[in-house]
């Protein structure tokens, strides 16, 4: 047994990885990579087993996780979204609803696409309940806003 | 594999979804591929999705229930999935978001029964369920577990198990004491072709069916029984003495039952002649 090195802690055993793989060339087949690792000493299913188990832990805490990040986001997204809402005070009739959501999906069709407004063909059949939150959802998509960051 | 369920399956992956807890995480998944989640009263729908700059809103109707809701959700999230390009408006309404895909709806369009195969398969995806679907013997009680450990209705959990099982079973949907719909696995439907097994939808289910008597009032809530073949298939070239394993649960929301009957044994005349002789 040559060159065993004890790995106590994951600096360690990513370091070893590190040394190891910089010796190591892309065409190098995966039995002469076992082997080598064998007469260095180490045991090929305890180190599989202590490398997923690193990666695995560090994945699961990861700031960049969306299973981490998603749910504060969400929380912001939503609170933009309530910046999007039309206050009551400001009185929208049925006609002013439809022109204003004509209006914002005019916009789209000029930056993106000329047939967006053709998509939400219909809406027009609504409860003035549902055209008013499609509106403000319709605001808040085309606010700079949607990305669950903060100001 | 049909474009819906490979859709979803490529969401799985692409989040890298290897236990089967992260999809109770159903409104982070939406955020992640870039469509928020949204509780509030709608009029006109029972779910609607509103698509502008690439990303969306997804709005669900209040008063509904968990599972209903997930897959609503699953709905419109396939809807942004698969058409965003097409439709950036969807109204869903309670019909349109149906768990039944089968060919006696296929007068539904195609872009709604498209997010309903994929809402079945992101909810239920195949590296998870695929498996359990071999495990057990065929059993609404078994469905049920499942239905419980994915948080899906009873109804999309048993559709989807017979897609994935590999027995002869078919699920069926009586109203009123009639066959609304039934779906069968792809070796019930082998079977169906081969004896020409036929199924008659609106037909009355007979004074002594499962149904009947689940209406009737039933302390358990599934039952289970053997019966024969002939009070499901109306004609065939069948065995007509033949058994089937039958179990039923009443769904009274609905007034409906639903049904699973099982081709345990064989039903073919020829055997029934050879196995006399």
């Amino acid at each position: 047994m040559k060159n065993n090195k004890r790995i106590e802690t994951e600096e360690q055993l990513l370091q070893v990885l590190e040394e190891f793989f910089c010796d190591v060339t892309e065409d190098e087949p995966i039995e002469n990579i076992e082997s080598e690792l064998r007469d260095l000493g180490y045991d090929l299913a305890k180190l599989e087993k202590k490398g997923k188990e690193i990666v695995d832990l560090h994945i699961a805490n990861s700031p960049l996780n969306w299973r981490n990040k998603a749910k504060k986001e969400i929380e912001i997204a939503k609170a933009n979204l309530d910046k999007a809402r039309i206050h009551e005070d400001k009185e929208l009739d049925r006609k002013s609803l439809i022109d204003e959501i004509r209006a914002v999906l005019l916009s789209l069709g000029n930056k993106n696409s000329n047939f967006a407004p053709a998509h939400f063909r219909n809406f027009e059949t609504a409860s003035d309940n549902d055209l008013l939150s499609m509106l403000e959802q319709l605001k808040y998509l085309t606010s700079d806003q949607t990305n669950g960051e903060g100001e | 594999m049909s474009y819906p369920t490979l859709m979803a399956d490529r969401l799985i992956n692409d989040l890298g979804i290897l236990d089967k807890a992260d999809l109770l995480r159903l409104e982070e998944i939406a955020w992640v591929r870039g469509v928020l989640v949204e509780d509030s009263e709608l009029d006109g729908a029972e779910a609607r999705l509103v698509i502008a700059k690439g990303r969306g809103v997804i709005t669900i109707t209040t008063d509904i229930q968990d599972q209903r809701r997930r897959f609503s959700i699953a709905h419109e999230l396939g809807h942004f999935e698969m058409h965003r390009g097409i439709q950036e408006l969807s109204l869903c309404l309670n019909q349109d978001i149906r768990e039944i895909n089968s060919k006696t709806y296929n007068n539904k369009p195609k872009l709604e029964l498209e997010a309903n195969e994929f809402a079945s398969a992101l909810l239920m995806p195949n590296i998870f369920f695929a498996p359990l679907c071999i495990k057990e013997e065929p059993s609404l009680s078994y469905i049920s577990e499942l239905s419980n450990t994915f948080m899906t209705s009873l109804t999309s959990t048993a559709l989807r198990y017979v897609q994935l099982c590999n027995e002869p079973v078919v699920i069926i949907l009586s109203k009123n004491n009639k066959i609304h719909w039934f779906q069968g696995s792809p070796d019930f439907e082998r079977l169906r072709e081969d004896l020409n097994l036929f199924i008659e939808l609106d037909s009355k289910l007979d004074s002594n069916s499962l149904e009947t008597r689940i209406f009737q009032g039933s302390s358990n809530p599934i039952k289970k029984r053997r019966t024969k073949a002939s009070n499901w298939f109306t004609s065939g070239d069948f065995d007509k003495t033949a058994t089937v394993s039958e179990h039923s649960i009443a769904m009274p929301n609905y007034d409906a039952a639903l049904s699973l009957v099982w081709v345990d044994e064989e039903l073919d005349e020829d055997y029934s002649d050879a196995s006399e002789e």
